[in-house]
């Protein structure tokens, strides 16, 4: 037995209730689902950007750390009677560390691999001579796992000493680290 | 049978019973608009709070302005200091340097130097000036001092100021805590002041 649906003149019509009803039903549940749906990819998409904003500014405070401390690397920094000159390296500490790094790198990465993981160091003499030294270089694992990197290059002016002669020269120390892409 | 079958659907499509779906329906709309409406303005403060810091070129801009004014007055020239040099250059001008330049050309040629091989090359926005506090004007400097467009000479009450490009408002904004070396001036009081500020981009 079924029913019939009339209008209020008395005319037949031609849906029952039921499906209207049914009909209504599923399009609001396929709209809260939709909405559901709409707020979990947003909320997802929300929570990957502050992942992704909270890892740039960790690698920018990484980068903070090594940048302080090459500035602050004793093996290069300027010394007289055991007192350390601030934004000062020494000419013959640098020949030496970079003879040292092209030379002997399985023990100058087993130690600064570590502490300065990918990055480049080179140190560049402007005034009064224009010469350099590349004292770390190190990129090795970029081919090994095929993942991205990007560089950022940090200057910082120094004063190159040479205990020698007395003189000091304006130079610029020239710091890229390299940090995966994801 | 049937025409209380008829009564009943009437009762139930009557005009109460729409205008009361009709309200529930009301009610409902809203509430989607109010939930989407929220999740917009939860979005929109999401994005405005959530400006990248750049806590590094903040770092570095100090660290390189600092460095900068440190190492320029520490570097040797003309067989003693830049420090000296300036300090030379402001009162007795005696040092003479290679090609036969005085303490203030040798300076100038130095400065401009040094910036278009570092600053300028990194296509940095900086502020570089050279600061003499309370001492006497010395029309001589100007000319020495201004070789080019770039490079300003100016007298601001009885104070001389050496400038070498800045910051300004519509191109670069405004200029970061600058890295000050002073140079005092023998035992006259006065002093010298190197500042390199970098302009915040």
């Amino acid at each position: 037995m079924s029913f019939k649906l009339y209008s209020r003149n008395g005319r037949l019509l031609k849906h029952n209730s039921g499906q209207i009803q049914l009909n209504e039903t599923l399009f609001i549940i396929i709209f809260i689902i939709l909405i559901i749906v709409f707020g979990l990819v947003f909320f997802s998409q929300a929570e990957n950007d502050s992942i992704r904003t909270k890892q740039k500014e960790y690698r920018q405070l990484d980068s903070i750390v090594t940048t302080q401390y090459v500035t602050s690397l004793t093996e290069l920094k300027c010394s007289v009677y055991g007192t350390e000159d601030q934004s000062c390296f020494e000419e013959i500490k640098l020949t030496a560390f970079e003879n040292l790094t092209k030379n002997d790198w399985d023990l100058v990465g087993e130690y600064y691999v570590n502490k300065l993981g990918t990055a480049k160091i080179t140190i560049e003499e402007i005034y009064p001579q224009s010469r350099n030294w590349t004292i770390y270089n190190y990129t090795g694992t970029f081919e090994k796992d095929g993942v991205a990197y990007d560089g950022k290059q940090t200057q910082i002016p120094v004063v190159i000493w040479n205990p020698l002669t007395g003189k000091r020269a304006f130079g610029v120390l020239y710091l890229t680290v390299y940090n995966k892409v994801i | 049978m049937k025409k209380s079958k008829q009564i009943i659907f009437r009762s139930l499509f009557s005009n109460d019973h729409f205008n009361l779906r009709a309200q529930l329906e009301i009610i409902g709309l809203v509430f989607i608009v109010l939930i989407v409406s929220m999740a917009m303005l939860f979005y929109l403060s999401y994005s405005v709070n959530h400006e990248d810091k750049q806590v590094f070129k903040k770092y570095a801009d100090n660290e390189l302005g600092m460095s900068y004014a440190t190492v320029f007055t520490k570097t040797s020239i003309c067989g003693t200091e830049m420090s000296k040099l300036l300090e030379d250059c402001a009162t007795t001008k005696r040092i003479v340097c290679a090609g036969g330049l005085n303490s203030c050309e040798t300076l100038n040629k130095t400065i401009i130097r040094l910036l278009s091989q570092t600053l300028d090359k990194w296509d940095k926005a900086y502020g570089f000036t050279i600061r003499w506090t309370d001492s006497p004007l010395n029309d001589d400097y100007t000319s020495n001092w201004q070789v080019n467009g770039e490079n300003a000479m100016y007298f601001d009450n009885e104070k001389w100021v050496y400038t070498r490009r800045n910051c300004t408002e519509e191109t670069t904004g405004i200029r970061r805590a600058p890295g000050i070396s002073p140079i005092p001036l023998g035992m006259t009081g006065d002093t010298i002041t190197v500042e390199i500020g970098m302009c915040a981009q």
